[in-house]
């Protein structure tokens, strides 16, 4: 072999091996910096700093963050209006005899923010009682209605050609079309 | 002094599951936090699926924020 030769195959191993390594490196990167956007995106949510995900990218911290993010405070639960340690089990089904429903915890004392509530209140001359409900008056007595009488006779005439009763009057047969009369 | 190796062998399925189960631990509490079940954590154990997990963890709408006051 020529020393060019193995010069060149030793700068063809370098190169695969640099490209090895690159690769190796972006994997590596991608696969850290994939869950630290995730962490990220789940610590803020929980109402901590989402910068805290950073920490995740060093071996042993990442566990105490962890353990301090499932198991600490979390300022977004308390601002839904949830109890601190998160909803109590649901009681069991079919009832059990010894079971002792878990009670919420204490919720926090009040604020001690007292505002002026006589600042607010809303003067009265705007206040109108609301209108009595209208009295049912009894409906008036109507009349009674006239007694039904029979029309005349001579109020109806019938179809010469296939003897329909018509109203008097009629110029063509509603029933057969024929003119009348 | 041979028998070191096969003994660490051993050992290695438990070390496996301690340091699983001292992982697996907080991620379980903070989905039952969250309102969703604990048990979504143990799909944290499996390559691919932990990282679509918690992405979706991460943007999904927990139960738990939706809260009693409304809101959120």
């Amino acid at each position: 072999m020529r020393p060019e030769d193995a010069a060149g195959a030793i700068g063809a191993v370098g190169g695969l091996l640099a490209g090895g390594i690159v690769v190796v490196l972006l994997i590596f990167l991608v696969m850290a910096i994939l869950p630290v956007i995730a962490y990220w995106k789940i610590f803020a949510k929980t109402g901590n700093s989402g910068a805290i995900a950073l920490l995740m990218l060093i071996p042993l911290v990442n566990l105490i963050v962890l353990y301090w993010m499932a198991l600490g405070d979390w300022p977004a639960l308390r601002q839904a209006g949830v109890a601190p340690g998160g909803y109590p089990p649901p009681a069991p089904y079919p009832p059990q005899p010894g079971y002792q429903p878990q009670a919420y915890p204490p919720p926090p004392p009040p604020s001690q923010f007292q505002p002026d509530m006589s600042k607010f209140q809303s003067p009265q001359s705007h206040f109108q009682p609301p209108a009595p409900p209208p009295q049912f008056a009894p409906p008036p007595a109507y009349p009674p209605p006239p007694p039904r009488v029979a029309p005349p006779a001579a109020a109806a005439m019938f179809c010469g050609n296939c003897g329909a009763k018509l109203p008097a009057g009629s110029q063509f047969c509603t029933s057969c079309g024929g003119r009348l009369g | 002094m041979e028998d070191a190796a096969p003994f660490a062998l051993m050992l290695m399925p438990i070390f496996y599951m301690v340091i699983l189960a001292v992982v697996i631990f907080p991620h379980w509490k903070m989905f039952q936090r969250a309102g969703y079940s604990g048990a979504l954590s143990l799909l944290l154990i499996l390559p691919i699926i932990n990282i679509i997990v918690l992405f979706w963890f991460g943007f999904s709408d927990w139960p738990a924020l939706r809260g009693r006051r409304g809101g959120m």
